[in-house]
């Protein structure tokens, strides 16, 4: 057998430049990262982080003065990058619209905010421990005065509820913006401005800590 | 702590307005670091920096009696040394991912090359064997009359 290259040089370059292409194509691809969506996971769970259970004595949404209600709320980051996110608590009623889908954020007052910087792929699971500590009730409205959370108590004004019914607690996604070195409601991702809030609905109707059941 | 981004809502603007800007710079500069190949295990130490900081600004912010000023100063101190050395790290991760990226596409390229170097040299000798076998098997066919 005899390598005949002299008279193959042309097939050979050929295949060379064609091996070339392909190989290098292939570099070249695995080089470029793949796109994926830009999202945010975002939850409330109850005391058992399950899905379930949100209020204490047997699920009942009335709560009372000093009733220890524990929620935990999640946030997964699967942006592709490092964030910077806050977690904005807003206490609402019935006549105060929710955030819209888009990009308003909840008119209703900020009471307190957590945030973080999460990495791609973690989850910030944040203990969300609350109780209302003071309400006062006139003209069948209920007003909810003080509020603690995690620990921490704030005084409140001009929270009130008809009868101290559908009180909402407003969870606000917001991310810090690197261009306008601001936090934002919502979040760009792939192109589009998205939003995540959630909302757990409560009564304020009996004043006094709810007894266990028996 | 996201009060410490809201310089109208700060009693202590002085204070908040420089570490407003060390929170922004030093995550420009772990987002850079990132972008530039730093995997999350390299970051993570940073991203965990960053998180102290923020959980110092907020005790910080907690201490708004005016004996704990002393405390307050302190742990604004503490946060800024915090930040400085986030942003000076990632700077290094930075340019060190960057390399490394850059030596990684290049071996890929020349793996690419290696791979299309060898392929050729299969062709080169692929061939004359199946041009043998090709020539064999026709002086082994039969021939017969219809």
């Amino acid at each position: 057998m005899k390598f005949r290259v002299r008279e193959r040089r042309k097939p050979l370059i050929t295949v060379f430049v064609l091996l070339v292409v392909v190989f290098e194509s292939i570099a070249f691809a695995a080089s470029i990262p793949t796109p994926s969506q830009q999202l945010f996971q975002f939850y409330v769970l109850g005391p058992n982080e399950l899905a379930a259970e949100y209020y204490p004595n047997s699920n009942n949404p009335n709560i009372g003065v000093d009733t220890t209600v524990t929620w935990y709320l999640g946030l997964t980051n699967n942006m592709g990058s490092v964030q910077l996110v806050a977690i904005r608590i807003e206490l609402s009623n019935a006549t105060m619209p929710s955030p819209k889908d888009a990009q308003l954020e909840s008119p209703a007052p900020v009471i307190t905010d957590f945030a973080r910087f999460v990495q791609n792929n973690e989850t910030w699971i944040v203990p969300f421990v609350w109780s209302i500590t003071n309400s006062t009730s006139s003209d069948g409205s209920t007003h909810i005065t003080g509020l603690r959370i995690n620990n921490a108590t704030y005084q409140l004004t001009n929270w009130s509820a008809t009868k101290g019914n559908n009180f909402r607690i407003v969870f606000e996604l917001w991310t810090w913006q690197i261009d306008d070195s601001a936090f934002e409601f919502g979040w760009i991702g792939n192109g589009q401005h998205q939003s995540a809030w959630l909302e757990v609905w409560f009564n304020m109707t009996t004043l006094g800590p709810i007894a266990p059941p028996p | 702590m996201l009060i410490l981004f809201v310089p109208q809502l700060v009693a202590t603007g002085e204070v908040s307005q420089p570490l407003q800007q060390g929170f922004g710079r030093s995550f420009e500069a772990v987002l850079r670091a990132e972008s530039a190949g730093a995997t999350p295990r390299e970051l993570s130490p940073l991203v965990t920096q960053l998180n102290k900081a923020l959980e110092l600004d907020r005790e910080a912010l907690a201490l708004t009696n005016p004996t704990e000023s002393g405390q307050r100063v302190e742990l604004f101190a503490q946060v800024s040394q915090i930040l400085v050395m986030v942003q000076s790290e990632a700077d290094q991760l930075a340019t060190a991912s960057a390399q490394r990226s850059y030596d990684s596409s290049i071996l890929s390229y020349v793996w690419g090359l290696a791979a299309a170097v060898i392929g050729t040299v299969a062709y080169a000798l692929a061939t004359p064997f199946y041009e043998d076998l090709r020539v064999k098997r026709t002086f082994q066919m039969k021939v017969r009359r219809k």
